[in-house]
């Protein structure tokens, strides 16, 4: 096992390098675990139009290889590897990669988010093969095809709008008898004659064996099935925390998402004076929580590094009272 | 009657116009310079993506990037707010503005020493922001004038960059946490210079020179330097806010974490408001939030049901 070091960062979207650009600059000497996939959810994007300061917009992967080194340039040192074991439990806290065990005072979460899957064997199969998650990335692909959307919330009916660009036909799959979606989204969906909305129906199963050939979906409240003949199919039911690796060991809320304790814990820390307060502090004191893998609302880049840079001040505080 | 009505002119306002515009809503910056706090810093290296970018040049691209999104600008102060039936009503300059929600964005202003030379050094060596300017000191000398937990904060920061810190004191100690002085006592490069005050700063075209007035022996003294950290709080002007929106105790605009006031339908954000910490990042941050609460308050009072993620409308790749 190496010496203890000051500073954990966990993740390499914008909360985790935005984290490192601070907490590097601050003389921290942060490790940061990028993990085998890095850059987290811009990397799957083209042109980001929102990111402040870029009015011509930016490339997503540019963005975040600008981070990268803006982080390195101060300090950070950055390890491609997945964090496997996670433990908190006493100081110094350790966690595990492929490069082995690591010491450290302090911890940022910074692991993001994933959109969620269905959980079919064949679904996993099909995936990248006509089943996606991302009508954005792959819709062009399905020009004048038959498809279905899974899904009923908002993002669900953005997704499927778009894809009309593109393909024949698109049927909306709903598991319920209600939408999520607000009734704007929804009432522009009804009224795009590409659009069918299904309600009461769940995908049992992806067919096909290379490539996606078809549906069998089921009504939930007759039980009947039947099997839709689609190219393509979306996935649309929202996304999920990266947060398996810290489950039972800080608390997380409903969804999974990490909770973070700042103003819940004012109290306490105010024995510290009035300057130590953490607004990014989770249940357990020395680990903090920034971006996505927090905030499953507003969930911008932008909000993400604001986060980032508010765990890393956090931290340097933390070390410097708490951690002598 | 806009939409969304946005009272500053920094990083906060035009980041929380950008996202409002991108939501479709019709918005009116009013602002009484362009700029904000980020003006005085001449050079920005931790804003990510950024690899170093003038304040202003940060600031004038933020706006540029909400023009797209049809953002309105009026160059006024705002003097009064209120709230009627259907929204709010702003007077600026003798006009009157409606919108349907506000986002106060007009920061802060850092408080100055008010000595001759002050004016001319700001962004010269005269700095109001250790966190922003620190790094830019490494192996150079600095003075601070502070007073408690910020100033040892500050000292305590500037300790591991410069070669040498001076902190002055009014008294023959500083005064702060415990446990922050001890940290100070324990740095070599740090000196206490007790029982002063600083009457002047000189310099050409940077700052040179700190000039001392002793308090005891009212004797007058030269500090060599190359920089300056003032660190006495920072001003915020929310007078025309008083009666109805909550302030703390240094008047500034209590937020919850949607970035929401105690009035629904006004939000806030950056350096007006009771965060935490001020960086441009997190105030941007803060900013995007507050835009996208307001488009969830206005929606929701139209009848919709607010935000889906902004991601969904980035182009992707393959």
């Amino acid at each position: 096992m190496t010496e203890t070091q000051k500073l954990a960062i966990i993740g390499s979207g914008p909360a985790g390098l935005t984290a490192a650009i601070y907490a590097a600059r601050a003389g921290l000497n942060p490790v940061l675990f990028a993990g085998l996939t890095y850059g987290g959810q811009l990397m799957l994007t083209t042109e980001v139009e929102n990111f402040p300061g870029f009015p011509n917009g930016i490339l997503g992967p540019e963005l975040m290889a600008n981070m990268i080194k803006q982080a390195e340039r101060f300090g950070t040192k950055i390890l491609y590897e997945d964090v496997t074991q996670f433990d908190v439990s006493a100081q110094p806290f350790k966690l595990t990669s492929d490069s082995g065990e690591h010491a450290f005072q302090s911890v940022i979460i910074a692991t993001g988010a994933s959109s969620l899957w269905l959980g079919l064997p064949s679904e996993e199969k099909l995936r990248g093969r006509g089943v996606s998650s991302c009508a954005t990335c792959d819709g062009a692909f399905f020009r004048n095809k038959d498809i279905v959307v899974v899904g009923g919330g908002d993002a669900a009916m953005e997704e499927a709008t778009y894809l009309t660009k593109f393909a024949s036909k698109v049927t909306m799959l709903n598991r319920s008898g209600k939408l999520r979606a607000s009734e704007i989204m929804a009432e522009r969906a009804r009224q795009n004659p590409k659009i069918e909305i299904v309600m009461n129906t769940v995908v049992e199963e992806f067919l096909g064996e290379n490539k996606l050939e078809g549906v069998r979906v089921k009504n939930v409240q007759t039980g009947e099935t039947q099997v839709m003949n689609v190219e393509g199919a979306f996935i649309a039911i929202g996304h999920k925390p990266n947060t398996d690796i810290f489950r039972g060991k800080i608390d997380v809320d409903e969804l999974g998402y990490v909770i973070r304790k700042g103003r819940e814990n004012e109290a306490k820390v105010s024995a510290h004076g009035a300057s130590a307060h953490y607004p990014s502090a989770t249940s357990v004191p020395g680990v903090f929580v920034a971006g996505d893998v927090h905030d499953h609302h507003y969930r911008q880049a932008i909000t993400a590094a604001g986060m980032g840079c508010m765990a890393a001040l956090d931290v340097e505080k933390y070390l410097k009272m708490d951690q002598g | 009657m806009y939409d969304l009505i946005i009272i500053g002119g920094g990083v906060a306002a035009f980041t929380s116009a950008l996202f409002a515009g991108r939501r479709g809503l019709k918005v009116l910056v009013v602002a009484k310079d362009i700029g904000g706090q980020a003006n005085w810093t001449d050079l920005i290296e931790n804003f990510p993506g950024h690899e170093e970018i003038g304040g202003h040049t940060l600031v004038s691209s933020i706006k540029e990037q909400a023009e797209r999104w049809g953002l309105e600008l009026v160059h006024a102060e705002v003097d009064q707010l209120k709230a009627v039936d259907s929204g709010f009503v702003i007077h600026a300059y003798g006009k009157q503005y409606k919108a349907k929600a506000v986002i106060l964005a007009f920061g802060k202003t850092p408080r100055d020493l008010e000595v001759p030379g002050e004016q001319e050094f700001k962004g010269k060596g005269v700095s109001y922001c250790s966190n922003c300017d620190g790094p830019l000191f490494k192996k150079k000398t600095v003075v601070v004038a502070g007073y408690g937990d910020i100033g040892l904060d500050t000292t305590l920061l500037l300790s591991r960059f410069a070669k040498k810190v001076y902190t002055l004191s009014k008294t023959d100690r500083l005064a702060g946490h415990p446990g922050l002085v001890k940290a100070v006592g324990k740095k070599k490069n740090v000196e206490l210079v007790p029982h002063v005050q600083i009457q002047a700063l000189t310099g050409d075209t940077a700052l040179k020179q700190v000039h001392l007035l002793n308090l005891q022996t009212n004797q007058q003294s030269i500090l060599k330097t190359d920089g300056l950290f003032v660190e006495l709080g920072y001003v915020v002007h929310s007078e025309f806010l008083q009666g109805l929106v909550d302030l703390d105790e240094q008047g500034q605009v209590v937020t919850d974490k949607n970035q929401a006031t105690s009035v629904p339908g006004i939000f806030a954000a950056g350096d007006a408001t009771d965060s935490t910490y001020k960086q441009a990042v997190i105030t941007a941050g803060e900013a995007a939030t507050a835009a996208l609460a307001a488009y969830d308050w206005i929606m929701e009072r139209m009848g919709g049901k607010g935000l889906t993620s902004d991601w969904t409308q980035i182009k992707r790749i393959k």
